[in-house]
């Protein structure tokens, strides 16, 4: 297999509300991979199917939501009787229920939310439900869980981590809560590491600390990360890949510095010129807005999404036809039709995944 | 509405309440040594055990027509510090001085609740959550039109003129005024928030982390908004929030706040190039930047440790057990005095003139 390094590929999913007032299209044809130990950043405005993308991955979807087309091969290495098992599974195949998505959940992927009480429980010590996720997954007896447990909590910052395995998460601060989810889903050594707005509740001085603390981490164990936010900063600074989404679709994607220096779909530009900088005042320049604001789920536009909010419109093209993807340059991709003429972009390649 | 409908000042302001002038002259507001402490109460009898230190002394001052920062991370008192300006919070202790169209000054941390109601009018606020600031049982052209019917400025058509004038002016269609708040969105929300601020022709406006809940696209609408809107009517802000990037475009000057202590005060364009807090230099370095060719090149402070607990503050400078420069004695003693190390800038920091700290703008850059 030509892709050994590919840890996470994701092909034309579609994940859909199913609402009494109609169906919200919430992820409408998302693709993209990333490779192993890779930070991959996903940016976008609220309602731009980012973090419906990433409980995608995990089949964690809440009620009326289902995924309705596409797949999620995710390309597992692990080790039994110590010889290295490669294999490749879908995750949209195996469903939401069941012993195999279980599995991978918490062991192979696990993730981290905004607000650190989605995922703690309130009347369990943290030490406990650590030591439950780990005994969960890995064959340990309680004693060695323990001390893997209070060893996460050091590795992650907390001081006297012995005294902090039990206490209860409304006796931590926001900072150390977050360090406490983040140890848990450590626990089982995960190969991708799934952050929703992980920082997006915290303080600048903390966010720094957390932001930090994912970064050793990442590389220690040698860890993938997908970062999922609307702060541009916090994607300039981790990613190494950016995915810009828009009402369900990916608008670009490519190498962070590509996307933040050489944009170029309508939007990610507007993007980008829509937050402040440093010195813009002082120069004497204007912020750029994007005129209007992103349209109600229901009435999603017809073509493509972005066209009534953007300027460079065709006419009879834009607000008619949805724009494929095309690939302006290797890990490039632009979702406009301003780009015609480029290859477009194979949102499902032909050679599917071995061993599914 | 136009400036010279503005009403002018108070008449029912008794002469005692006018103190003398010993403001600073080129201020609109002035806030001395400004108090508000929260009591811990517990046991059967609730009695107060200890004191939430939310604003421990803050002095600043705002000068017409400009807009003036108050940053700072969660619970170092900012939001309550300008709640007491409006005196919807009694504060402790302290001045708060106004001055009036008339020139007179008045401290407002006096005025009883009748007197204050001219300047309830004069000093505005915009919220942050526009979801609920808003009572949702209230089509549009009540809530914008309420203040104004409240203090009998208008009634019957006339209302209804001025609030569709109110919403053409912050880019809402006055046919939407029979609306009610959930058919707006987020964005929306807040200009109806700012067209209800507005609508009684205020000098000052509070805008307490108006723009923090909006996206990025629809925050940089609400901030030229607020730009516009200031150049029309004259208005002074009080922008509290917590993104420094944001305060940086729309401020004039910045005022730093840690755990209900004023630490920095200073024009935007020093602070962000030489600030001489260390705590401003911390706070400064750990921004994100939009920009991916700076993240190696930037020198960043993590701090150690986290903010320290109001209702247990450390001795002396309260930033000490974080600060990497401390001294371990006058710092951990002595609590540094607020002083001007240079024309406008207020440090307070036993070490302001000696350290030499780094900013996040090349002073070079600025004009």
């Amino acid at each position: 297999m030509s892709n050994s390094d590919l840890l996470l590929e994701v092909r034309d999913l579609k994940t859909q509300f199913f609402t009494e007032d109609g169906i919200v299209r919430a992820v409408d044809g998302v693709s993209f991979e990333m490779k192993r130990g890779e930070t991959l950043g996903i940016v976008g405005e609220s309602g731009c199917g980012k973090s419906v993308t990433a409980r995608s991955i995990l089949q964690i979807l809440d009620h009326p939501g289902r995924i309705v087309n596409g797949q999620i091969l995710f390309h597992r290495v692990s080790r039994e009787n110590g010889s290295e098992v490669r294999e490749t599974l879908d995750l949209v195949a195996l469903g939401a229920r069941g012993p195999e998505i279980r599995d991978v959940r918490g062991k192979d992927i696990a993730m981290i939310f905004q607000e650190p009480m989605t995922s703690l429980s309130p009347i369990h010590t943290i030490g406990n439900q650590i030591i439950e996720a780990i005994r969960l997954h890995l064959p340990v007896s309680k004693y060695e869980a323990r001390e893997r447990a209070v060893e996460l909590l050091r590795r992650v910052g907390i001081p006297r981590p012995e005294e902090r395995m039990d206490t209860y998460t409304f006796q931590l601060s926001g900072g150390m809560r977050q360090r406490a989810m983040i140890a848990m889903a450590l626990s089982c050594s995960p190969s991708l590491l799934i952050a929703d707005e992980p920082t997006t509740a915290l303080d600048v001085t903390t966010q720094a600390q957390i932001l930090d603390l994912m970064r050793e981490l990442k590389d220690d164990m040698g860890m993938s990360i997908v970062l999922i936010t609307h702060d541009l900063g916090v994607v300039a600074e981790m990613a190494d890949d950016v995915v810009v989404m828009y009402l369900g679709i990916v608008a670009e994607k490519g190498g962070v510095v590509d996307v933040f220096h050489d944009a170029h779909h309508p939007y990610t530009r507007a993007l980008l010129r829509s937050i402040p900088k440093y010195g813009l005042r002082a120069a004497g320049q204007r912020l750029d807005s994007i005129r209007g604001m992103v349209p109600d789920p229901y009435s999603r536009p017809e073509g493509c999404p972005y066209y009534p909010r953007c300027d460079d419109m065709l006419p009879g093209k834009c607000d008619r036809i949805s724009p494929p993807s095309f690939q302006i340059g290797p890990g490039r991709v632009v979702r406009c039709h301003l780009y015609e003429g480029h290859e477009v972009a194979d949102p499902m390649p032909s050679n599917p995944a071995e061993n599914t | 509405m136009a400036n010279q409908q503005r009403r002018s000042g108070s008449t029912a302001t008794a002469p005692d309440q006018v103190t003398g002038g010993s403001m600073r002259s080129d201020a609109m507001l002035e806030v001395r040594n400004l108090k508000m402490y929260f009591p811990v109460r517990a046991g059967f009898f609730q009695r107060v055990v200890n004191q939430v230190r939310a604003v421990d002394g803050v002095n600043l001052f705002i000068r017409p027509g400009e807009t003036l920062g108050l940053v700072g991370e969660s619970g170092c008192g900012k939001t309550t510090a300008g709640r007491c300006i409006i005196r919807a919070y009694e504060p402790l202790g302290g001045e708060i001085l106004f001055r009036r169209e008339d020139g007179d000054v008045v401290d407002l941390a006096l005025l009883d609740d009748q007197s204050l109601r001219p300047y309830h009018r004069q000093i505005r606020m915009i919220f942050q959550d526009p979801y609920s600031s808003l009572n949702p049982r209230m089509p549009v052209v009540d809530l914008v039109g309420e203040p104004m019917k409240v203090n009998k400025l208008a009634r019957g058509q006339e209302l209804e003129d001025r609030v569709a004038e109110l919403l053409r002016r912050v880019g809402l269609r006055p046919e939407y005024m029979k609306r009610y708040p959930h058919a707006f969105s987020g964005g929306e929300r807040q200009r109806i928030g700012i067209a209800r601020a507005l609508s009684l022709n205020p000098r000052l406006v509070i805008c307490d982390e108006a723009v923090s809940a909006l996206d990025v696209s629809v925050r940089a609408q609400i901030l030229n908004l607020l730009e516009d809107l200031q150049q029309d009517f004259y208005l002074t802000y009080l922008f509290i929030a917590h993104d420094l990037s944001v305060v940086e475009y729309i401020c004039d000057r910045v005022a730093v706040m840690y755990v209900g202590k004023l630490v920095e005060l200073a024009s935007t364009d020093e602070l962000f190039a030489q600030p001489q807090h260390p705590y401003t230099e911390a706070l400064l370095s750990a921004v994100p930047q939009p920009d991916p060719l700076l993240r190696d090149q930037k020198k960043r402070i993590v701090l150690e440790g986290e903010v320290a607990d109001p209702a247990h503050p450390p001795s002396g400078c309260y930033f000490h057990p974080r600060c990497p420069y401390s001294d371990g004695s006058s710092c951990v003693h002595e609590t540094p005095a607020l002083s001007e190390t240079s024309p406008l800038h207020f440090v307070a920091c036993h070490y302001a003139e000696k350290l030499s700290l780094s900013g996040v703008v090349a002073p070079g850059v600025l004009g």
